[in-house]
């Protein structure tokens, strides 16, 4: 079981931490914060498990892409808040890019004639 | 820290959970509802907390190393095609080199069987003169330890003590076998350091007695291991030995002697301990200074130079060469491997390319798809280890077998833990070097042309230069083994040539007998069981001639004397002022024929050449010239200041009656040495020991004839040699032809990678342009155009091959040339058919791909693509 989990916050996490550093854009904030920006933001569309959010936010702090602080929020709890680093900021940029080559990657996967053997 | 950040994870989580059921609260939900939401929606908090730490932390190595390898593991069974030929060519480079690299330590890394075997030193004798002939730079280490007393009082020796090679024909229990054996000084033993197993060494008092002391395998084996062998008896060329000792395991000198009898005045090579503190070079500076028994020899003539060396080094130190020159072969043949495999990986990886590019599209980091190359091939390299070891034990077998005996002596070679660190570490290097391309290839996978592209059409122009370059390596490294094993080839042949020999060995067979028993002692005893034994061969059917004399090509590992040497002289040039040292042999006047030895001017001896009559000799051309430069030596008398060194003989007038053609003496491939013949009957005491027949008939039927001849005139009589010159000759070249076959072996296998190499270049070319070629027919190109296309690939890469191959082996040829015989490092015929020998390769690589290429057909190809 705990194999499996593994491989699949492997495979998401390209496009994971790519949309944790485009919440962030936005201004710091908590990890539960986060995943409600994803959610309202793509209409309901994307639901982070937050099994994987929490791993991600943990590496993206562990390569520096964002830095994370204590914090107190609006009602009073004690919350951990996220912000963008400079290097995360580049990262963002980049990953755009990387995304637009990835969907045509994934177009062309799929318009690909079938080979002869 | 660590529970400090654990904690803080936890507060970070429990907030969360906080938010989420206080915003569900607030949206109306019951609490005991919303904390069971949150719940399934967070999922394992005890597994996210995990996953997080690790990624935090990093995952541990061994996990990941699983995985990654697990991964790699599917991966290569999913490939078959790619696998096999990679283990294979891995095994193969492994497997040599493991085991001629076990050879090589063993041999030339062990240490003696000796307390403090490093300090243990031999010396010899040679004479330093511009001129001498090549052979004879060897020192002489035979003979050094004639007056040992002396050098047992030397300033710069703790301890000293002689050995010399003694193989004879013994009697046990168990029945009678040939052995290597060994004259000993009683001192030996001290200064090896070592003591007998059972019973005692010689105290020095052995004249008049016969003691032996044997070695443990022959206890074990004649003896069955008796504890009470000591007083039984082994007898030794008849003669009956009282057993006074037995050695332990393993330990003796020479290593591989299995008795030891007191020498006498005979002496033999030194061994000593210097003095603590004294370097090589003091020890022989005193010897050279203070050896009394030099000065026989510079009265003879020479200048004398002494040379000391650690004993390890004098007894490994002609194997080493050789043994070196196969590691050279063994290692290029790795290369080529390594080539073979990178090539193969290369293809795979263009072959690969989309599904890299879609990995890195899904987030593959380069990193893991360049670890996950390596574990395949680190993975790939292990399996091709195993292999390779087995392989490796089985390739040890045969170099033993057929190792001359300089190797095997050292010692018993196996498969043990060094060799398995050298096969790991070769398995680590292949693996690392061959990732190298693939990882280069996949680091340099860019997303989207990649994957746009026809799978067919992958790899740009870098890719297509980086395979050409490592198949032109290939071939310009198989070239190399060819040139060297291609030189050998015809050294071996040319030293083999009757005209190089000086005799013709085919059809002679030889009996050396042991005629130094106290029996022969007898003045005239040698000569007459010789006389009965040349007039019963002459009786046999079938023989054609009957010589007495030395056998050309004995002697060589100082058995001289037993060989039945007259004796060696010596000689100054003064013109060239050069030490010249010369063989005399005695000889009856059946031995030139027997031999098919050219009279070159003369007359050969004649039966009326005895006693009586006045002396004569024959001089080898060699000493004509040396004697006389262009003047005609015959009728000349022999110079007076020829001296014989062991023997003071006054040679008053003796006439030079005749001039024979050079013969080869000491070896194959050392240069003939000044000889001059003197008849039997005109040496009193002549040692000649050795009788030639020559005949038409199976030398297996002369062999047995003559053992039935020695038997019936003296049962008590061995011969310590008979056997068909023929195998005289094949044992001189045993160093040669040891390095040829071994060299051969490689070279075939080069070749054979070379081919695959090339093939697998040739062929993805022609897969890459068979849409090309289907244009190229549906617009009318003849076969032969479509043919020269694929040939000039081939052809591109056989030439830059050999452009770098040529000069590289023009270079190193130096290497090789101390192997050769009258053959030059630049021999035109090896570098002129070796290049031939690759073209016809590439051509032979090159045409099943250009026959696919010519049977595209252009109506299905340029429909699909």
């Amino acid at each position: 079981m705990a194999k499996r989990g593994l491989s699949r916050i492997e495979l998401l996490q390209g496009t994971l931490d790519m949309i944790v550093l485009q919440t962030l854009r936005w201004g710091p904030r908590h990890g539960y914060g986060i995943a409600q920006m994803i959610r309202s933001t793509s209409s309901n569309a994307l639901q982070v498990e937050t099994g994987s959010l929490y791993p991600a936010l943990h590496r993206l702090e562990k390569q520096k892409l964002i830095s994370a602080d204590w914090d107190t929020s609006e009602n009073g709890q004690r919350v951990r808040v996220y912000k963008l680093t400079p290097a995360g900021k580049k990262q963002l940029v980049a990953e755009r890019s990387r995304w637009d080559q990835m969907s045509t990657a994934i177009a062309a996967i799929f318009n690909t004639p079938v080979e002869e053997p | 820290v660590s529970t400090d950040r654990d904690r803080d994870l936890d507060d970070e989580i429990a907030a969360h959970l906080r938010m989420a059921i206080e915003e569900r609260v607030k949206r109306g939900e019951s609490r005991d509802a919303a904390e069971a939401a949150v719940r399934r929606e967070f999922g394992n908090v005890t597994h996210v907390k995990e996953v997080t730490r690790e990624e935090r932390d990093g995952r541990r190595l061994f996990e990941s190393t699983v995985q990654v390898l697990r991964h790699a593991i599917r991966r290569l069974r999913r490939s078959p095609g790619y696998s096999v030929p990679v283990i294979l060519s891995l095994a193969l480079g492994i497997g040599l080199n493991t085991a001629v690299f076990s050879m090589l330590s063993n041999v030339l890394l062990r240490p003696l069987p000796f307390p403090n075997q490093s300090e243990l030193i031999t010396a010899g004798t040679r004479t330093h003169a511009p001129k001498d002939p090549p052979g004879m730079k060897d020192p002489t280490w035979e003979t050094f330890g004639r007056d040992l007393a002396a050098w047992q009082n030397s300033r710069s020796l703790a301890s000293a003590g002689t050995f010399s090679q003694y193989d004879a024909m013994i009697e046990g229990p168990f029945g009678p076998e040939q052995l290597s054996g060994a004259f000993a000084s009683p001192s030996l033993l001290k200064v090896l350091g070592v003591q007998p197993l059972r019973g005692r060494w010689f105290a020095g008092d052995e004249r008049g007695v016969r003691y032996v002391v044997i070695g443990y395998d022959l206890w074990k084996r004649q003896y069955s291991g008796d504890t009470n062998v000591v007083g039984r008896t082994l007898h030794i060329h008849g003669d009956p030995w009282t057993i006074i000792g037995v050695m332990p395991r393993g330990v003796g000198l020479p290593l591989d002697a299995e008795f030891w009898i007191p020498s006498t005045e005979v002496g033999g090579q030194l061994v000593a301990r210097p003095k603590p503190g004294l370097s090589l070079a003091e020890v022989a500076k005193d010897l050279e200074t203070s050896g009394p028994g030099l000065d026989n020899m510079r009265h003879a003539g020479f200048t004398v130079q002494v040379v000391v060396v650690p004993l390890h080094d004098q007894l490994v130190r002609s194997a080493g060469p050789a043994l070196s020159l196969v590691a050279i072969g063994a290692l290029l043949l790795l290369l080529i491997a390594c080539a073979n495999i990178a090539n193969l990986s290369l293809a795979r990886s263009l072959e690969q390319r989309r599904e890299t590019a879609v990995r890195i599209a899904l987030g593959a980091r380069r990193r893991s798809l360049a670890s996950l190359i390596l574990a395949e091939n680190l993975l790939l390299a292990m399996v091709g280890a195993v292999a390779g070891a087995v392989l490796a034990i089985w390739a040890t077998r045969v170099l033993v077998s057929i190792a001359p005996a300089e190797i095997t002596s050292v010692t018993d070679i196996g498969i043990d833990a060094t060799s398995v660190v050298i096969a790991a570490l070769l398995a680590v290097g292949t693996g690392l070097i061959v990732s190298l391309a693939p990882i280069l290839a996949a680091s340099h996978v860019t997303v989207h042309p990649a994957l746009g592209e026809n799978p067919r059409q992958g790899g740009g122009r870098g890719f297509r230069r980086f395979r050409r370059a490592l198949v032109a390596t290939q071939l310009a490294l198989t070239l190399l083994l060819l040139t060297g094993t291609g030189m050998l080839v015809r050294s071996v042949q040319r030293l083999t040539r009757p005209d190089h020999l000086g005799f013709s060995p085919h059809g002679v067979t030889i009996a050396t007998l042991d005629l130094f028993g106290s029996r022969f002692r007898v003045p005239g005893a040698r000569t007459s069981f010789l006389n009965a034994l040349a007039l019963r061969a002459k009786a046999l059917p079938y023989v054609t001639d009957v010589g007495l004399g030395p056998a050309p090509l004995v002697g060589g590992r100082g058995e001289g004397l037993r060989e039945g040497f007259n004796a060696i002289a010596g000689y100054r040039d003064s013109a060239t002022n050069a030490n010249v040292t010369f063989w005399v042999k005695d000889i009856d006047p059946g031995y030139l024929a027997t031999y098919k030895i050219h009279l070159i001017a003369g007359r050969a001896f004649r039966e009326t050449d005895d006693s009586l009559a006045p002396q004569v000799a024959l001089l080898n051309a060699a000493a004509a010239r040396m004697f006389f430069g262009r003047n005609n030596a015959l009728d000349q008398t022999l110079p007076p200041k020829v001296r014989f060194v062991f023997r003071d003989k006054n040679h008053p007038l003796v006439h030079i009656v005749g001039i024979v053609s050079d013969v080869l003496q000491r070896d194959l491939a050392i240069e003939t040495v000044p000889e001059i013949y003197l008849p039997v009957k005109q040496t009193p005491e002549s040692p000649v020991v050795a009788v030639a027949v020559r005949s038409p008939a199976p030398s297996k039927d002369v062999v047995a004839a003559l053992q039935q001849a020695i038997r019936e005139i003296d049962p008590h009589v061995a011969a310590t040699r008979l056997e068909p010159m023929d195998a005289v000759v094949s044992a001189s070249l045993a160093r040669h032809t040891f390095l040829l076959y071994l060299l051969s072996v490689l070279s075939g296998l080069a070749i054979a990678l070379s081919v695959i190499g090339l093939y697998a270049v040739v062929s993805y070319l022609v897969s890459q342009r068979t849409f090309e070629f289907g244009l190229r027919i549906a617009l009318g190109a003849q076969q032969r155009n479509i043919f020269g296309l694929v040939f000039k690939e081939a052809a591109l890469l056989v030439g830059i091959g050999l452009l770098v191959g040529v000069p590289a082996a023009l270079g190193l040829s130096k290497f090789i040339a101390a192997f050769l015989y009258e053959v030059k490092p630049h021999d035109l015929v090896t570098f002129a058919s070796v290049p031939i020998l690759l073209c016809v390769v590439g051509f032979a690589a090159a045409f099943q791909p250009a026959r696919r290429a010519v049977g595209v057909d252009p109506a299905k190809t340029l429909r699909t693509d």
